[in-house]
């Protein structure tokens, strides 16, 4: 099987998985409340709340109310936000940049910081390096990014002043979020890289190569670590799905224009159509970021082949 | 993902692998830098960074406002970052909350149903269009029409307005209106007539034009909104060239931004995290008993909710929770009690006159004993969870102080739409916890409750026959006097028997770095910026 064909059955394969999830968004945000409450407020008479009902189409029966929806989105449109009165498209358009460069920003740091601690972990296992890393990916792991943000926040916002407490605009404003972001992500990737280092390291391949009198270098860079990047890379597979979830929490806490902060808004005035978009474009973000990740592994290990 | 991967080691041409690699490479660097180089290379968010300039004020705000139009939304959040652009026709003193002239020099009653406004001569909005008679008619024909405004435009509702001349509009009301200056200062917000026919209400929402002392410059979703000074503002261009409310929704960074300088003015923060504030040398905090009323309000319409139709039932409920320990221990003493009453001193309409209610769980025991339920009841009490500051805590603490007295309750936490969704569908329960921010006449609270009645399902109610005639007389009642005595005497039936347990109005925080002065921490949450300007020795 070539590229295209590849892509082609993989893009197959993704659409009833967005069908799925465009099925359940819909029904869930509708299980949330009101919206045409939300919007008017408290001050707003029965009377009003209906009229909007009616204006927004929501007192159609579902199934009416989906399949409009559907069609919509066949022909590229995500519908009108309730609350802001404006195309979700350009809403998401606005956004999606932030949101990616926070993303990208967090998985290369991720890469940066985790592979190499991975690895030196595995070459000193046992030894004094081993077990702080092994600490330090436990407490990574553990502290939720909300927290991690406000603490990181405090110390290099507020005491250090190294770093703008919030916003967006330059490299400065990207560092606290990127970092909150990636520090779990990291913390799970160089676990997996130390224990997939350690396990090729005692290949007969590795010996053999040893034995021939390599380099200690060259026996990591071009036998284990190669070999070892398939199981970490997939995981970043599956991470990509947990840091855009992440940074929904990691955009309110650091004032980061992306599409998780309008995740939040929507979420907290029932904007059907907002919400639904957006989550149309995490799931495709997961979905590519799958498809490119399957693609790496040719990248990383040539003899690997599409099929 | 692994069933879409094999390994195949018998073929792959060492060319094919390269463009392949190469290729894959070269389309990762390009999808990872772009947005990046897009991005970073816009300019500076901050005004302030931008020019290095002091003419620059910064605000740290905490939400983005949907709409510039200040007839599609009641949100004081959202019209704080209107109120740079369009003023209204009067506003309210930020801490006594009377009603001053502002757009409109003054306001008389000619007759009970004829009101004569008097407006500013010489005011322009700053695209040039002149603030007329012929203007303020049309903003209040507009305002009146948008859904959002039914409650809050339901007393002017049938009124005719006549523009007499260029200054004077006369308003002739169906019945006598006596909230008409709390109206205006409240609502009362002019918009320019021609260019809002141009653009229509969603394109006056993104592009905003008004009176005020600034011009809409640009509005970065999620990020900041930035505003110019206008050169014509009819008081004289303000002190600062620049305003720039950044949008942070994290109180945190609100208040490390105040503390660290990177904003002047930090909107909205809580007692705890004004602690370490309090003792920033650069830094001022402000603080004012705000208008959010809470309440634990009673439901007697709901199935089990009979034995609240007995005043000595409603009236020991309230004996039975410690307001003032709710306050001292959750809140830390930064709250107000409601003393006996649905009134804070800053309404019109509070009576002093009216006790608090003793904190007496012997003695509530007792009226309920006497009320025919010695050995208490059942009861299900609502409240909700994140939606308001300590709601779950303060929602569970009064749960148990109803145990203690002998009533079985059944808690029902709930997240806010489904605690809407269960009130409008007169599901909530027999008690429920709201807090709630009305106009500063108490005309808007007792409103709120009779309108309760229909409209929500869930009322907030009294069940007397006097307060119902009062409150119909209120309602046209346009002597000041007079209806000040006549709800002075609701509020004393609201004690007798009252419509719910009366709980506190906690207080607002706001910080200030000290180059700033003329902030006012205003009882309705807004930001005035009219007055704020630069300490001398800043």
């Amino acid at each position: 099987m070539n590229l295209p064909q590849f892509l082609a059955r993989r893009t197959l394969q993704a659409v009833p998985l967005v069908f799925a999830i465009i099925v359940m968004v819909f029904g869930l945000v509708r299980l949330t409340g009101d919206p045409a409450k939300v919007v008017l407020g408290d001050n707003a008479t029965p009377e009003a709340v209906q009229e909007l009902r009616q204006e927004w189409g929501l007192d159609d029966p579902l199934v009416v109310q989906f399949g409009r929806y559907l069609g919509d989105v066949l022909t590229g449109d995500l519908g009108t936000s309730l609350r802001y009165s404006r195309p979700v498209s350009s809403m998401i358009v606005e956004r999606v940049g932030a949101s990616l460069l926070l993303v990208t920003s967090s998985v290369l740091l991720s890469i940066a910081i985790a592979v190499p601690l991975g690895v030196l972990a595995a070459v000193r296992w046992r030894r004094p390096e081993d077990v702080v890393i092994r600490l330090a990916v436990v407490v990574g792991q553990a502290v939720p990014r909300f927290y991690l943000g406000i603490l990181l926040l405090l110390l290099f916002g507020l005491e250090l002043r190294w770093l703008p407490t919030s916003g967006y605009g330059s490299a400065a404003h990207l560092v606290m979020p990127a970092v909150t972001l990636a520090t779990p992500t990291i913390a799970l990737l160089a676990r997996l890289t130390r224990s997939s280092v350690l396990e090729v390291l005692h290949a007969d391949y590795v010996r053999t190569a040893r034995s021939k009198g390599l380099r200690e270098r060259s026996v990591l860079l071009r036998h284990v670590l190669r070999n070892a990047m398939m199981a970490p890379v997939t995981m970043l597979a599956i991470q990509a799905a947990q840091l855009v979830g992440g940074a929904v929490i990691v955009e309110e806490v650091f004032g980061w224009p992306g599409l998780g902060r309008l995740a939040m808004t929507a979420i907290y005035s029932r904007d059907f159509p907002v919400i639904q978009g957006i989550v149309l474009v995490f799931c495709l973000l997961v979905i590519v970021t799958n498809i490119l990740v399957d693609l790496s592994y040719a990248f990383i290990n040539p003899q690997v082949r599409y099929s | 993902m692994a069933n879409t991967v094999a390994s195949d080691r018998s073929s792959s041409p060492e060319t094919d692998r390269m463009s392949r690699r190469n290729v894959l490479a070269r389309g990762a660097v390009i999808g990872l830098a772009a947005p990046g180089v897009a991005i970073l290379g816009r300019s500076g968010t901050s005004a302030r960074q931008d020019d290095g300039s002091d003419q620059t004020l910064t605000i740290a705000h905490n939400v983005d406002p949907a709409t510039f139009n200040p007839y599609l939304t009641t949100a004081a959040a959202e019209e704080s970052a209107i109120l740079p652009i369009v003023e209204k026709l009067a506003v309210f003193d930020g801490e006594t909350m009377d009603v001053l002239p502002w757009l409109a020099e003054s306001w008389e009653y000619l007759d009970p149903t004829t009101i004569q406004l008097k407006l500013r001569p010489g005011v322009t909005f700053s695209n040039g269009e002149p603030l007329n008679a012929a203007a303020a008619k049309w903003g209040f024909e507009e305002w009146m029409a948008q859904p959002v405004m039914a409650q809050a435009s339901a007393s002017l509702k049938g009124s005719t307005f006549e523009a007499v001349d260029e200054t004077t509009l006369v308003i002739r009301t169906a019945k006598p209106v006596p909230s008409f200056p709390t109206i205006i200062g409240r609502y009362g917000y002019m918009l320019p007539p021609a260019y809002y026919a141009e653009v229509g209400a969603e394109g006056f929402s993104s592009a905003p034009i008004g009176t005020g002392p600034f011009v809409l410059d640009r509005h970065e979703p999620d990020s900041q909104i930035v505003y110019t000074r206008n050169p014509n503002y009819w008081r004289g261009p303000h002190t600062f060239q620049t305003v720039v409310f950044r949008i942070m929704p994290e109180e945190v960074s609100r208040a490390a931004a105040a503390e660290t300088g990177e904003v002047d003015i930090a909107y909205y923060l809580s007692h705890s995290m004004v602690k370490r504030l309090e003792t920033t040398d650069n830094v001022t905090v402000h603080t004012t008993p705000g208008l959010r009323k809470f309440i634990a309000g009673f439901n007697a319409e709901m199935e089990g909710g009979d034995p609240l139709l007995d005043p000595r039932v409603r009236v020991a409920l309230n004996q039975a929770v410690d307001v003032d320990g709710i306050i001292e221990f959750v809140y830390e003493g930064q709250a107000e009690k409601l003393n006996g009453q649905y009134a804070l001193p800053a309404e019109f309409g509070y009576n002093d006159q009216v006790p608090a209610y003793t904190f007496d769980p012997e003695a509530a025991k007792k009226l309920i004993a006497d009320a025919g339920y010695p050995e208490g009841f059942k009861i299900t009490y609502a409240y909700t969870l994140g939606r308001y500051p300590k709601d779950r805590e303060v929602g569970e603490i009064i749960a148990t102080y109803l145990q203690e007295i002998g009533l079985e309750v059944e808690q029902k936490p709930l997240e806010w739409g489904e605690f809407d969704s269960q009130r409008t569908e007169r599901t909530l329960g027999q008690v429920f916890q709201v807090g709630l921010l009305h106009a500063p006449d108490l005309e808007y609270s007792f409103t709120y409750m009779a309108f309760g009645k229909e409209a929500r399902g869930a009322p907030l109610l009294t069940w007397s026959e006097e307060w119902w005639e009062l409150y119909n007389q209120s309602m046209v009642e346009v002597d000041p006097d007079k209806r000040l005595a006549l709800y002075h005497r609701m509020l004393e039936i609201d004690h007798e028997e009252p419509f719910g347990i009366y709980l506190f109005a906690p207080y607002d925080y706001y910080a200030t770095t000290n180059r700033i002065t003329g902030f006012v921490a205003r009882k309705d949450q807004f930001i005035f910026l009219y007055d704020v300007g630069l300490a001398t020795d800043a």
